[in-house]
Parts: C-alpha cells; sequence; structure tokens
C-alpha cells in the first residue's frame, strides 16, 4: 500500500526524490506530463466538478470529492512512472499532503519544500513554479502566488470539526468551502507591504484590470501550480479520515456510484475505497533497518 | 489602494424577512441560507453575509454580535480562455444529447445561519440579510466581475 505523507516530515532524500519526480513529469510535454495532466482541470479541458451543479437540479449532485480523488489518483499514477524514468525508486514516491491548518503552516504559512525558489543543489525548485504551455489557450507563463496571511489560514480544529459532521452533504460543503478559501489565500495577488495591489514594476494598481492574481486563485489555471496537488491530498486525506468514521460510500446513491468520472474512465463506487486504489495517509515513513 | 477598494462592491440587502409564528419563538433546529444560480464564471470572490445589520462591508467585525452569519466563498473559473461564445452556458436540452452540462451551469451554495439567525432573532419579529462580495482571486481573463453573483437566495429552518 502506497503511503501520502505530510511533506514537512520528509527527509533530505525524500525531498530530493519527489523533487526530482516532478521535474521528470514536468519536462514531459507529450500526454504523460505535467502540462497535460494539469490541463484537464480548467484549460483546455475543463473537466473538473466544483460547486454543486447539473441540468435542470439546482441542488445538484456533489462529485467534488470523488472527482478529485480519480484526478489525483491518475497524477500519481504518472508521477510513479516518472519517478520510474528517472531510475528512482518507486515504492516511496506518493503524493504528498500539505496540512495547511498546522500550528506551523498558520505561523510560516507555505512549506519551504514549495516555497523556496530553488532546490538544495541550487537548481529551480519543481515544487515552486511550472511554466504552463498551452497555446491553444493562449497561455504560456510561469505559475505564481502571493500568498495572504497565514493567521488567515483555517483553524486547527478544522479537521475535527469536519470529522464531526455526521452528514455528507454537510461535510462535503464546509470542506469544499475550505478548498475554495484555500484556493484564493494560496494564490493571492502581487502586491506592497501595506497589502495594495502593484504591477510588475511596483507601481500602485489603480485599474481592476491590472491586478495580477496567483494562479491557484482560479479554476482554470490552478492545477498548474505545484502545491495544487498537495492542497488537494490534504482535502482527500480529510474526505478519508471522515469515511473512517462514516463507511465509503456514505453520501453516495448507487445511482451516484454508477457515475462516470471524464476523463478518467473510473466511476464513483471504483474511487470510494482508497484500499482499492492501494493507497492511504501518513503522516511520515522512514525506513528504520 | 486596497484590493477591497479596487473592487468596491455593492452589497445586497435582501427585504425584511418574516417567518411564521413559531419561528419567532426560535423553535428551529438549524436554518440555512440556500443560494441559487451562484455565477462561477470569472473572479473567485467571499460573500460575505450579515443578518439585521444593514450597513455591514468589508470592514464591520465578523462577530455573531455584528450578525455574522458566516462567508460562501466561490471558486470562480477565472474568465473565459476559448473563442466566441466558448463560456456560453448551454443547458444541452436537445433529445439525446448526453453529454455532461457546461462546467459553468450556475451552482448552488448553502450556509448554516442557526445562532446567528437565533442571536438577531431573540425579541424581534423579522430580520435582514446584508450580503457583502470580496473578490478573492481572478486572472488575466477577467474582464468584469459577475453581474449578479446569485439568482436568488432563499432561508430554510428545519425543525
Amino acid at each position: 500500500m502506497r503511503l501520502r505523507k505530510n511533506i514537512r516530515n520528509f527527509d533530505t532524500g525524500q525531498l530530493s526524490n519527489i523533487r526530482k519526480t516532478y521535474g521528470r513529469m514536468q519536462s514531459l510535454m507529450d500526454n504523460r506530463g505535467f502540462n497535460h495532466i494539469a490541463g484537464l482541470h480548467g484549460i483546455p479541458n475543463f473537466h473538473c466538478w466544483h460547486h454543486q451543479a447539473v441540468r435542470d437540479v439546482d441542488q445538484g449532485v456533489r462529485l467534488f470529492l470523488p472527482w478529485h480523488r480519480a484526478y489525483l489518483y491518475t497524477f500519481e499514477q504518472f508521477l510513479i512512472d516518472a519517478a520510474e524514468d528517472e531510475g528512482l525508486a518507486t515504492d516511496e514516491i506518493a503524493l504528498p499532503w500539505w496540512d495547511w491548518r498546522s500550528t506551523t503552516s498558520r505561523t510560516e504559512g507555505i512549506p519551504k519544500e514549495f516555497g523556496d525558489q530553488n532546490d538544495q543543489d541550487g537548481n529551480p525548485n519543481p515544487l515552486f513554479s511550472f511554466t504552463i504551455n498551452q497555446p491553444q489557450s493562449g497561455v504560456a507563463e510561469p505559475t505564481e502566488r502571493w500568498p495572504m496571511n497565514p493567521a488567515g489560514l483555517p483553524p486547527e480544529n478544522t479537521v475535527e470539526a469536519l470529522r464531526a459532521k455526521g452528514d455528507f452533504d454537510d461535510f462535503n460543503d464546509d470542506l469544499e468551502s475550505f478548498h475554495d478559501t484555500l484556493h484564493g489565500w494560496i494564490g493571492g495577488y502581487l502586491r506592497d507591504n501595506q497589502d495594495r495591489p502593484i504591477d510588475r514594476n511596483g507601481n500602485l494598481v489603480t485599474r481592476r484590470e491590472d491586478v495580477v492574481f496567483g494562479h491557484m486563485g482560479a479554476v482554470a489555471v490552478s492545477a498548474f501550480d505545484p502545491i495544487f496537488w498537495s492542497h488537494h491530498a490534504m482535502i482527500d486525506r480529510i474526505w478519508r479520515l471522515w469515511q473512517i468514521d462514516n463507511g465509503v460510500e456514505t453520501g453516495f446513491t448507487p445511482s451516484l456510484q454508477s457515475r462516470v468520472l471524464e476523463p478518467f474512465g473510473m466511476t464513483v463506487a471504483d474511487v470510494l475505497d482508497v484500499a482499492r486504489l492501494d493507497y492511504d495517509y501518513a503522516g511520515a515513513e522512514n525506513e528504520v533497518m | 489602494m486596497s484590493l477591497a477598494d479596487l473592487f468596491k462592491l455593492p452589497s445586497h440587502v435582501s427585504k425584511r424577512c418574516r417567518f411564521n409564528t413559531h419561528v419567532f419563538e426560535n423553535e428551529f433546529a438549524r436554518a440555512d441560507l440556500h443560494f441559487f444560480g451562484v455565477d462561477h464564471a470569472t473572479y473567485s470572490y467571499n460573500l460575505h453575509v450579515f443578518l439585521n445589520n444593514e450597513d455591514a462591508d468589508l470592514n464591520s467585525d465578523r462577530t455573531i454580535e455584528n450578525g455574522y452569519a458566516g462567508v460562501v466563498p466561490v471558486f470562480g473559473h477565472g474568465g473565459c480562455y476559448g473563442g466566441s461564445g466558448h463560456c456560453c452556458v448551454k443547458h444541452m436540452s436537445r433529445a439525446g444529447d448526453r453529454r455532461r452540462d457546461h462546467p459553468l451551469v450556475k451552482a448552488f451554495k448553502r450556509l448554516t445561519i442557526t445562532e446567528t439567525l437565533r442571536h438577531v432573532l431573540s425579541g424581534k419579529k423579522t430580520f435582514k440579510v446584508t450580503i457583502v462580495p470580496e473578490i478573492t482571486g481572478g486572472s488575466s481573463r477577467c474582464d468584469a466581475v459577475p453581474a449578479k453573483y446569485f439568482d436568488r437566495v432563499t432561508v430554510v429552518t428545519y425543525d
């Protein structure tokens, strides 16, 4: 069983390996690469499920969690392929998760594993940014982020409070709200030390269209920021914890379970139990012998 | 100029809501606001909800004493990256069209407001809802803030 671990607990070797693996995946411009997989979320392919919307039913269906679980699973499989191609041992290669409500995050903000521009060897850090190459959408630019004040991150009891929700719809809606808030928080906007928006020349912005927002703040381009995957691994982890308390199928009728999660070729039923997908979540994992 | 000043957006203030008698007595176990037709095509934004505080704005204290009931965050698409008509929502009502709905079909959101509603109803028989928008994200493709953030809002109580 593959274990997804908290990135703050990675040792030097683990961090080096996951960075090399992301770097390898980012170098591939075919359908195994980061550019292609990230492009399934918003641009050029808009497959993601957010909010609740379905034809003629305002209250809709809640496919936010299963769709993103299938998405992360697919990304992770290509990540493992990339690790293999890089000649790395693949047993430990798994999506890292970022605990955005921890005391450390609420003090320091985004972990340095994502925030450092360069890795330990002085090379560009693949977890810091990725250069989007989507000519059909007219986008060729590096991802950027200007995270907001760490005190604005969700409170430390968030996971416990969410796990206490007995009703799946309540749980899903509240978790999705935290998810939405985090996207805006991580992306932020280019600003001065008084939080006033500035342009790339450092001039104060006076027109709305000149505000420079981070990529995580928009559905269309958020998945190109490497931290997207670890933010969503945290969301998926919280759902996994809720499922331990409430059962894996809770919230999904047979009809919902049969829905296909495009473009992954999996149904909702296929992704409800992480054991069937052969992964789980842990804080850390280190070899002792 | 702060981001909030740059995106100074009008608040939405409801008409005065009047409930049946047993709600006046706060006999509901739970109360929700239901937001129908939520626009998520362009900017990401928050909808801050205040009860019985018509003058609320982004600087108002977010406390129950001030009528603050919570926030509805909306993760917006970030504007249109396609050709003309790409982001025009079609409902695909043709017979035999089995495609998934357009992903920008307007959404449904809800916010539980039980404690704040109980607080503002104590000693009163009616209340108003004030919704204060706040832009939180976007992209270079966002050409305008939504003309309407939502189509309608209802308050739902449960015994």
